[in-house]
């Protein structure tokens, strides 16, 4: 992968072709062993950072001027820090494995045109005090870098999490596997939501197959020959969503006794499913086994010539679990009796955003003082009520 | 009028029938309080509910300190003129 990435964008070819240390981690470009002065006019050696603005397999021109640098500040020759292009020293923990003490800036009137550009240019006014002192120091070591092999969950790096510096927040995600019973309108907007998080594994339970009634109700837009597949839905969508992220693992049925203990490896399971009935063997066993897990529903009804209805969201962790009895049923539903099964795709996604963002909010990616474990949204008076508190 | 000027006025054991809307539709109701099983029968009417189905019933355009809610099995809320009550079971995904 990074390798790809050297071989196909011209800027980063040349930098290592001149025999600067490149390496490239997540959506980050590293240059090592770039030599400095410290403050007692030493020589010292440090790595410049820059996150990479990239398409797909390629660089594009960087879309900001500010670098990083790991080592104590720089200096000039009379011992003090290069405060024209120190922004501000600090902890920068831009990923898991790279943090760094100074933000650089050094801004052209014109911008950086590119990544060669951008890093010769860091790395000459980082370096110039100390091959004054000593001519013989170089950045252009010629040594080759493995390129990083821990693979990553996603076909191309998240830069969206670089642009935004929160890749080490989305990294409290990336332990995780993740199962989604049940790949109906509101599972398959799941899917959707959780394929962007960099999660190790997601498990997809269903055994249906994809149907023209179900377009209408999944995110994307499937053509006709999809539908005249009748493919089974977990690999419809596993098809699709394997071209951004790694491990999504079909399984092609639904849940019951024979592969129940399955769900014994997942950290977190979604469970959006009409069935009632099989609801309550999954409820048991991810109690017993005390893995959290959220369970979706809506209800929609036709009055005259409209809808109303209500979405809930009912979540049960090792903190509370005695609320879900009350919140979710668990024979088989009412359609029979009503003869109502309608679902609307923006309520479908509506209720797997909700879902998400609660799944994020127990795993700390998002802040929670509210702590609650049953939420409803009404639709008809626009209400979002949170109930069933942590005690 | 307000609410501590009108709860004056209320006599125990009268009757105040009042508009409610529940589901979308216009209901009235009998009584100053309301519970579950009242509301799941005015918004499924004459057809018989199952009680093992669990209903997500919520209401807005409450009485006074607690305008907006849900209400669970157990729960007794008071009833006020144009209340908004929504029934259904939400398990459909």
């Amino acid at each position: 992968m990074s390798q790809q990435l050297i071989n196909h964008s011209p800027d980063l070819q040349r930098l290592w072709e001149e025999g600067l240390e490149i390496e490239v981690r997540g959506a980050y470009l590293l240059m090592h062993h770039i030599p400095y002065l410290n403050s007692s006019s030493e020589i010292k050696y440090g790595v410049l950072v820059s996150t990479l603005t990239l398409a797909g397999d390629r660089t594009c021109t960087p879309d900001n001027h500010i670098a990083y640098f790991i080592g104590t500040a720089p200096c000039r020759k009379d011992g003090q820090e290069m405060t024209s292009i120190i922004n501000s020293s600090s902890t920068y923990k831009l990923t898991d494995t790279i943090e760094a003490n100074h933000l650089l800036s050094s801004k052209p009137a014109t911008g950086y045109k590119d990544y060669f550009e951008k890093m010769t240019t860091y790395a000459n006014i980082i370096s110039t005090p100390a091959k004054s002192i000593d001519s013989s120091v170089t950045e252009k070591t010629f040594r080759v870098i493995e390129p990083d092999t821990s693979e990553s969950v996603f076909n191309y790096f998240d830069t969206n999490s670089v642009r935004g510096k929160i890749d080490a927040i989305s990294f409290k995600l990336s332990t995780l596997k993740v199962a989604i019973i049940g790949l109906g309108g509101t599972g398959s907007y799941i899917l959707d939501l959780v394929a962007k998080t960099p999660v190790q594994e997601i498990h997809l339970y269903d055994g249906d197959v994809f149907a023209q009634h179900n377009a209408f109700r999944a995110p994307g837009a499937p053509t006709v020959e999809n539908l005249r597949d009748r493919i089974k839905k977990t690999e419809y969508f596993q098809k699709i969503y394997s071209n951004m992220h790694r491990y999504i693992i079909p399984h092609g049925s639904y849940i019951d006794d024979t592969n129940l203990e399955e769900l014994s490896d997942m950290n977190f399971v979604f469970i959006s499913l009409d069935r009632g009935s099989s609801k309550k063997l999954i409820v048991d066993f991810l109690e017993e086994k005390n893995i959290p897990f959220i369970d979706v529903g809506m209800g929609v009804h036709r009055v005259e010539d409209e809808l109303l209805g209500v979405l809930r969201i009912t979540s049960s962790t090792e903190k509370k679990r005695n609320h879900l009895k009350k919140r979710v049923t668990f024979t088989e539903g009412v359609e029979n009796e009503y003869g109502s099964n309608i679902q609307i795709a923006d309520l479908n996604a509506l209720n797997a955003t909700l879902a998400v963002i609660k799944w994020k909010k127990l795993f700390g990616f998002y802040q929670d003082f509210e702590n609650e474990n049953n939420t409803t949204y009404t639709i008809n008076v626009n209400m979002l009520l949170s109930e069933d508190h942590e005690a | 009028m307000s609410n501590s000027e009108q709860n004056k006025k209320d006599v125990p054991g009268q009757t105040k029938e009042q508009s409610i809307i529940v589901n979308g539709r216009p209901r009235t109701f009998e009584g100053k309080e309301i519970i579950y099983s009242q509301i799941v029968a005015l918004a499924f009417d004459s057809i018989s509910t199952n009680p093992n189905i669990v209903y997500s019933v919520t209401y807005k355009r409450g009485e006074g300190n607690k305008p907006e809610g849900t209400m669970d099995t157990d729960d007794v809320v008071k009833v006020k003129d144009g209340m908004i009550f929504n029934v259904t079971a939400t398990d459909k995904s």
